[in-house]
């Protein structure tokens, strides 16, 4: 971990540069919504998303990348640049009605968004921040996963199983990842990245000596968060990299004692022992909970060795996918129930199919974050 | 107001004939709804399905497959289906829209009526479901 001063040495600001000159050129939003008008500043390459959700003004959002659509909004009044033309995000929005994704649309000017939902202020001390950030710690967990760590500039306090956009100069647009890690205003973030074909981002992680190298994050985002007020049992179902949040979920529940009075069910799937990464740190957390928190790891393409059952005595294992693996063991076993899926996106859509359909649980009670 | 022609350049009743549509188009309740609403998410009860008259619809289901619903497309067939069904999907509105509401019992009843129809109709669910699972499979 470096000291404040070492940061300082390598980091730059929290905020963008407020120079007299970006000062002067901040662009003024103003948004109409279902639930009335809105309005908030915008600095000069800041994105309209960024800004609104950094000032209070909670806009619509899921992935906040461009991947998922859900951030479309109407310019009535003004322009904007969108700066990724290939957005999956834009199949969703009519450009020729001046239809933009706020998370990837800079406004050239002051601007009146059109955004068809209701939204609200929220809580400015919870609202996303810019920070600028270090790599640390970098470790290669499996052939093609990686861990690292993030150094930020300021104190971040998120719920479990929220994410930042991480961005590097390296790369071109940011990349959601949930934090690994839960704890209180913390000034370390956690993370797992998988390698992707052709995943820019992940290229930059395993490609290069990225260690010490600057970040800027924004963030905490996502609302498929733990909130232990629920007082709810949790199943938690996990592919790959999607086991991110999960730990932060395990985290928070063993720092707060939750499983003491709660059941906490994760089910992680992985292809084989060989892509296996983060069984001790959950057979850790079972060890501290072991009559309620039971961890489940799913082969879906190696039968389970006797040796490997015998290196984690406390994790169950079963062959299969995850969610069809889940769906044998939780049987009879939903009640009072919230349920956090993330992984790949085949593998979400079969979890979601088996928590409607089979364990009945009310859409309420199924979170998760789109950000494929 | 008829909506034979609508229904006729559907999928899922491609095959009908004509006095059949008139029977289906009898069923249908028009609504407008409005850009940004929800017309039904995750986890809902799936009691009706929808013909989009006008607008546009962003149907999607888990964090994989997205889609565009556009005019002439039936959408929300967990209708159909047995054994109380209920969303697995989201369906809002892109778009002021006006839909068709068709309640999937009252469907289900003019299936076990006319039976021709029922199997055509039920056949082509079918492919479609078949197709919806076989997209997910293959992203």
């Amino acid at each position: 971990m470096p000291t404040k001063d070492s940061f300082r040495a390598a980091s730059q600001k929290q905020e963008p540069e407020p120079s007299s000159v970006t000062k002067l050129s901040n662009m003024k939003i103003k948004v109409q919504t279902k639930s009335g008008e809105f309005s908030f500043e915008c600095e000069e390459g800041e994105n309209l998303l960024y800004a609104g959700l950094r000032h209070g003004v909670a806009l619509p959002y899921e992935c906040a990348t461009g991947t998922c659509g859900t951030c479309r909004a109407r310019v009535m009044d003004g322009d904007a640049k969108l700066d990724w033309a290939e957005a999956p995000g834009l199949s969703y929005v009519k450009q020729e009605k001046n239809e933009v994704l706020m998370c990837r649309a800079t406004p050239l000017g002051d601007c009146t968004l059109r955004v068809p939902a209701k939204i609200e202020k929220t809580d400015a001390v919870m609202a996303p921040v810019y920070s600028d950030g270090i790599v640390r710690n970098i470790r290669k967990l499996t052939h093609d996963v990686i861990s690292f760590d993030v150094s930020i500039s300021n104190p971040m306090t998120f719920d479990a199983g929220q994410f930042v956009v991480l961005e590097t100069d390296g790369v071109v647009g940011g990349r959601a990842y949930s934090m690994v890690n839960f704890e209180p205003a913390t000034e370390s973030l956690s993370f797992v990245v998988k390698r992707k074909p052709e995943g820019k981002f992940s290229d930059w992680l395993f490609d290069n000596d990225v260690d010490g190298k600057k970040l800027r994050v924004y963030g905490p985002l996502g609302r498929a968060t733990f909130r232990p007020e629920d007082a709810k049992n949790i199943l938690c179902i996990a592919g790959g990299s999607g086991i991110a949040g999960m730990m932060a979920i395990v985290a928070h529940g063993c720092r707060d004692s939750y499983f003491t009075d709660h059941k906490g069910h994760v089910f992680f799937g992985v292809r084989t022992a060989a892509d296996m990464f983060f069984v001790d740190e959950l057979a850790a957390y079972v060890e501290q909970f072991p009559e309620n928190l039971e961890v489940t790891v799913a082969l879906s393409d190696e039968k389970i060795s006797d040796e490997l059952r015998a290196r984690y005595p406390r994790i169950g294992f079963g062959h299969g996918l995850v969610h069809t693996l889940t769906s044998e063991k939780m049987a009879g076993r939903y009640d009072d129930i919230v349920a956090f899926v993330a992984g790949p996106p085949p593998m979400v859509d079969g979890a979601l199919r088996m928590l409607v359909l089979e364990a009945r649980l009310p859409g309420t009670d199924i979170r998760y974050d789109k950000f494929s | 107001m008829t909506h034979i022609n609508t229904l006729k350049n559907s999928e899922l009743f491609q095959d009908i004939s004509d006095p059949s549509l008139e029977a289906i188009s009898a069923l249908i309740n028009t609504v407008n709804v409005e850009e940004g609403d929800s017309v039904y998410q995750l986890g809902d009860d799936a009691s009706d399905l929808y013909l989009l008259i006008a607008g546009r619809i962003r149907f999607s289901l888990g964090e994989g497959s997205g889609s565009v619903i556009l005019p002439g497309n039936v959408f929300g067939w967990a209708a159909l289906l047995g054994d109380q069904p209920r969303r697995v999907a989201t369906a809002s509105c892109l778009e002021d829209s006006t839909l068709g509401v068709i309640s999937g019992q009252a469907l289900l009843d003019h299936f076990e009526a006319d039976k021709t129809m029922g199997y055509f109709v039920m056949r082509r669910l079918a492919t479609m479901i078949a197709s919806d699972f076989m997209s997910v499979l293959s992203v």
